[in-house]
């Protein structure tokens, strides 16, 4: 055996003591849930709006839509949970949320000017139990 | 190219001349046997170092071969020959007994080169074990229980007949899994149902559920639904008590923290604030409490019809709830 053969690499072996150092388990910290809420298209018929979730996700989002009030919905998509056509106010119900995306759309029998709708994501966070409300606009 | 090199573990070698060395031992009328016996090695060894042509040795056998052939070492080493590296090692096992280990303080120092890679080694060395060494403190300081709680989550009130859920929490500050004995005693009108994880049912009066469990992570969630007796009478008050037993042997139970008693009440367990309805927050807290359970029915379906619709009321007859629109 040579004396070349023996030797180790010291770039490696650096690099394997730091591979060690920061795979040790490091104290978990509860961090605050980070949802947000973008319309894709917020006039005319078709309403889309975009709901991205980041972790740590809450389970459950409300997501509050407000149109004027009597709006006629042709579909919508999921299903809303609850309507109330006099108010304009509709609600989806979004359980088992994980993160990610999620497309929420309607179409309406007549079209909506820009700025007549809003929204608003409720949602509790996993970590403080804080109820938040988050405003959308388009 | 020096003639000199080191083998494994900083041991140098030399190339030496074997024509000139046979050459020089037979002018001096020596044999094999005296040079071998001064020199330390066997005669086999004397003699393959003179039939080979450049032959690698150790530097200290070099020295002695020189002294007993009465010439400087220079005048045996070959200079400017290529080192054929695997000669010596790559000699039959009697060379490795006749040519024993010379001791580390009669080596020459190696050269820096070399020096600086050890100390890179060394300190990666020391840092790998300090790393090892922390992580071993790290385990045994989790080696008992450490601080352990329990804390129950209940409603506050519930319709008898009604199933409502209960969540245990257990923690601990220890990083070890161990095994743990969870028992919950339930007020004696009240009928427990399914249980996550499944528990073990003692059924007697007041009714006593059990759990044997491991905790690892830390943290670890029972639950279990339970209903009050139909015939309970509204706004009686029904209480919970519970402990959490870590090695029995050494170990009183801990009590368990958190809500313990439960009022009978017309409205549903999910109305908190019992106005009748179940708005955003009431339905988002009882889905952050207990919707990440799997399995655990709950009565979601009949939670989503409350709260999408107007409100609700107790039916005493049909002892089931009305919806409002």
């Amino acid at each position: 055996m040579t004396a070349e053969k023996i030797q180790f690499s010291a770039p490696g072996l650096l690099f394997l003591a730091l591979l060690v150092l920061f795979s040790l388990p490091a104290p978990l910290r509860a961090g605050e849930a980070r949802v947000s809420g973008q319309y894709l298209s917020g006039a005319g018929q078709d309403i889309r709006l975009q709901i991205t979730v980041a972790s740590p996700a809450p389970s459950t989002l409300i997501v509050i839509q407000n149109l004027p009030a009597g709006t006629v919905i042709e579909t919508s998509s999921p299903a809303f949970h609850q309507y109330d056509a006099g108010k304009g106010e509709g609600k989806w119900l979004l359980t088992q949320v994980r993160p990610g995306r999620y497309l929420l759309s309607l179409r309406l029998v007549h079209p909506v000017a820009a700025g007549a709708i809003g929204g608003e994501i409720r949602y509790k966070d996993p970590a403080s139990g804080r109820l938040t409300n988050l405003p959308i606009r388009p | 190219m020096d003639s000199e090199k080191l083998l494994a573990g900083g041991i140098p070698m030399v190339n030496i001349d074997g024509a000139r060395i046979r050459r020089l031992r037979e002018e001096k009328g020596l044999t094999q046997l005296y040079v071998a016996t001064v020199v330390g090695v066997t005669t086999d060894t004397i003699s393959r170092w003179e039939n080979r042509r450049y032959p690698n040795i150790k530097k200290e056998n070099a020295v002695k071969l020189a002294e007993a052939l009465e010439v400087q070492m220079a005048d045996i080493i070959e200079h400017g020959q290529p080192v054929t590296p695997a000669e010596e090692p790559a000699s039959p096992p009697e060379t490795t007994a006749a040519e024993p280990a010379t001791p580390p303080s009669a080596l020459p120092l190696p050269k820096p080169r070399f020096a600086s890679q050890n100390i890179v080694v060394l300190g990666a060395a020391f840092l790998l074990l300090s790393l090892a060494g922390l992580t071993l403190i790290w385990w045994y300081a989790g080696d008992s229980e450490g601080q352990v709680t329990a804390f129950r989550i209940l409603p506050a009130h519930a319709t008898p007949g009604i199933p409502f859920p209960v969540l245990i929490e257990v923690t601990t500050s220890a990083s070890r899994p161990f095994s743990l004995i969870l028992k919950e005693t339930l007020p004696p009108n009240c009928i427990p149902a399914q249980g996550k994880p499944q528990f073990v049912f003692q059924e007697s009066n007041p009714p006593v559920l059990k759990w044997i469990g491991k905790i690892t992570g830390g943290h670890a969630v029972y639950s279990y639904l339970a209903k009050l007796k139909p015939e309970t009478e509204m706004a009686s008050i029904h209480q919970f008590t519970g402990g959490v037993t870590v090695r029995s042997d050494d170990n009183p139970s801990i009590p368990m923290a958190g809500a313990d008693s439960l009022q009978a009440s017309f409205f549903h367990w999910a109305d908190s604030n019992s106005d009748g309805r179940i708005d955003d927050e009431e339905l988002l807290s009882v889905y952050e409490t207990y919707g990440g359970i799997e399995g655990l029915k709950f009565g979601k379906k009949m939670i989503e019809e409350i709260w999408a619709a107007d409100g609700y009321r107790w039916n005493q007859e049909t002892r089931n709830y009305e919806i409002l629109q």
